[in-house]
């Protein structure tokens, strides 16, 4: 009866965290995998060093217009016996020009790198569920907010990992009786210091905090309306326009959704075939993993896709060549399997790109260089 | 130095000794539909500069140098199979794209049994529509089943020669959806014409399939199909004990 009741749920709407935990297999290392991890030997070292390097990448060329890029599988130059990773979750630069990962293996939770690939630091036991991974400039100081989905928290730490404060679950909603059912994905931090969280494995609400973490409102949420969102799994502060406004994802509609600040819905951008992970923006574009394509769902078919500043896709990484028919984007999928399921892109003070994949062999981020 | 040159040489020479390369995703493939009146329409897309999709229709695997494909492809026999692959200089071939395409058959009065799960409840009539349901459990074109049998009378009204019956079934075992443990198919009085079984197999791909069975010809005006979906998920499975789900979404007779 409980075994019927269990399929009878898991087949029903099923949740992405279901998805997800049932297409979460442990993969075989592929020999590729198996020499990128064994640690760059001096071999290695030197062959980067030479220009002769051996993955498949070494000739393509991803993306589109100007916004193309060689990738580099063996940026990482890390210890794979002293720093493992399983998912690679988050990366994002601080202002020392540092890249910080952030993996949910609690043997080191972040790990920090110079732009070479040289691991200079890690830190971070306990947060099994490390997911979100923001960083704000908070009166010259970088600070982070790691969302952890099994602890159902947002924790705030300073930049080598002492923490300063812990969002529990926002009981003031009225939306939620237990902890469990808050599993927040994501955090963006607004100039003036206001923390927005989007519950996007929970409830998907987008809740709204100012900078000592009491709260003032909450929106989005699940619904058939154009605000309502599915999946929110990301969320970001534009400020190129005129006004700041959120720009929230809602992966399992294909699409990105704009608020204001106040949490008014503007306007939708649409996504087709790309389950977009977290929006980021850097110069003129918004940049996103995408963690999969529609059309090959759970099949590895991911790649990275780029928007200019008028909201339309400029370039796909590995991805389909993004086409407008009256004004209409097409489907998009990925074309070449150089990604399994991207989960983030970091983009540096340099413009190169850092892509961490969930669920993909434990393999550590690439890095994309544009091509000029 | 010299220990850092050896290297190098060491290095240039796996690499160029066997350099691998991407492989492809393969082709986006939409049609117009797995079940057709006079013909289907399939389009293959692939947006990417310098690859190139070949195709067949007898079943063949498709290679560099099958029928390169230039535009909608129009589909009007019983059970083609159309596969098509990507092709591009410095890649690895994509793999193999395929699906089959079904003529109408005979024509089906009704088909009256079983209610299907009550959240998967499309009408029985969605059985012999002619449209399929595409991957997906929840497209509303699926009838899900999650019990000890299905029974089903299908009213072909008058009699007509049939030998085959064919059910459009989904395979999905992330989603614990299974092909059935059994089908048999009966005349009106209750005479067996055919049985099959099938055993769940962890090396199967997900998808949606056809199942025939093929039985003494005859004249027809009503066949009863009975269906057993899984009892017991197989040990290799996370719902491993517990039973299965089975879903339809088109029934043929031929």
């Amino acid at each position: 009866m409980l075994s019927n009741k269990k399929s009878a749920a898991l087949i029903g709407y099923t949740p992405v965290q279901n998805f997800i935990a049932k297409h979460k297999k442990s993969h075989l290392l592929k020999r590729s995998q198996f020499i990128r991890n064994t640690a760059l030997t001096a071999a290695g070292a030197a062959a980067a060093s030479s220009g002769l390097l051996a993955w498949p990448g070494t000739d393509v060329v991803f993306g589109h217009g100007n916004k193309r890029y060689r990738l580099n599988e063996q940026w990482s130059k890390a210890d794979v016996s002293r720093y493992p990773v399983n998912d690679c979750h988050e990366m994002v630069q601080d202002s020392k020009g540092r890249i910080l990962l952030l993996t949910n293996e609690t043997k080191n939770n972040i790990l920090i790198y110079d732009k070479s690939g040289k691991l200079l630091s890690s830190w971070g036991t306990e947060y099994p569920g490390a997911h979100g991974l923001t960083l704000f400039n908070e009166g010259g100081e970088d600070v982070l907010f790691i969302c952890d989905n099994n602890r159902h928290q947002v924790i705030k730490t300073t930049i080598d990992g002492r923490v300063l404060m812990t969002l529990t679950y926002p009981v003031m909603t009225g939306a939620y009786s237990k902890a469990e059912e808050f599993i927040p994905t994501e955090t963006a931090i607004a100039p003036n210091g206001d923390i927005y969280v989007v519950d996007g494995y929970g409830k998907d609400l987008v809740i709204q905090y100012n900078h000592r973490g009491e709260y003032i409102r909450h929106f989005g949420g699940r619904g058939l309306d154009d605000k309502h969102l599915r999946n929110a799994h990301g969320i970001c502060v534009d400020l190129r326009g005129a006004k700041p406004q959120l720009v929230v994802t809602s992966r399992e509609q294909n699409a990105f959704k704009r608020y204001s600040m106040d949490g008014d819905y503007l306007s939708t951008i649409a996504m087709p075939g790309a389950w977009v992970c977290r929006p980021v923006i850097a110069g003129r574009h918004l940049y996103a993993a995408v963690l999969q394509s529609s059309s090959r769902p759970w099949q590895q078919s991911g790649f990275v896709t780029i928007l200019d500043d008028n909201d339309l896709v400029v370039s796909n990484l590995a991805g389909s060549e993004p086409t407008y028919t009256h004004g209409a984007l097409q489907e998009m999928y990925q074309t070449v399997k150089a990604f399994s399921y991207p989960h983030d892109v970091c983009v540096d003070n340099d413009g190169c790109l850092y892509v961490a994949q969930w669920n993909s062999g434990k393999v550590y981020p690439y890095k994309l260089e544009p091509v000029v | 130095m010299r220990i850092t040159a050896l290297l190098i040489t060491t290095v240039w020479l796996t690499a160029t000794q066997a350099q691998p390369a991407y492989q492809l995703a393969p082709p986006l493939l939409r049609s117009s539909g797995l079940f057709f009146s006079d013909t289907a329409q399939a389009t293959l897309s692939f947006a990417m500069a310098g690859a190139r999709i070949h195709y067949t229709l007898d079943g063949s695997q498709p290679t560099a140098v099958s029928a390169l494909y230039r535009q909608p492809l129009r589909i009007s026999s019983h059970r083609t199979v159309l596969k098509a692959a990507v092709f591009a200089d410095g890649y690895t071939p994509s793999a193999i794209v395929s699906q089959e395409f079904f003529a109408p058959g005979l024509r089906i009065a009704g088909v009256s049994g079983t209610q299907p799960h009550e959240r998967y409840a499309a009408p029985a009539s969605y059985l012999y529509n002619g449209q399929d349901g595409g991957t997906h459990h929840a497209s509303g074109q699926w009838l899900g089943y999650q019990c000890d049998s299905i029974e089903w009378k299908i009213d072909l009204k008058d009699k007509l020669p049939a030998s085959q019956l064919m059910l459009h079934v989904l395979y999905n075992p992330s989603a614990w959806i299974f092909l059935p443990r059994q089908i048999s198919v009966y005349t009106e009085a209750g005479y067996l014409l055919q049985t099959m079984q099938f055993t769940p197999d962890p090396k199967q791909s997900a998808g949606a399939q056809a199942l025939w069975l093929t039985f003494r010809k005859g004249q027809y005006r009503q066949l009863r199909v009975v269906i057993h979906p899984l009892d017991r998920i197989p040990d290799w499975h996370d719902g491993r004990g517990t039973p299965g789900w089975c879903f339809i979404d088109e029934l043929k007779v031929y």
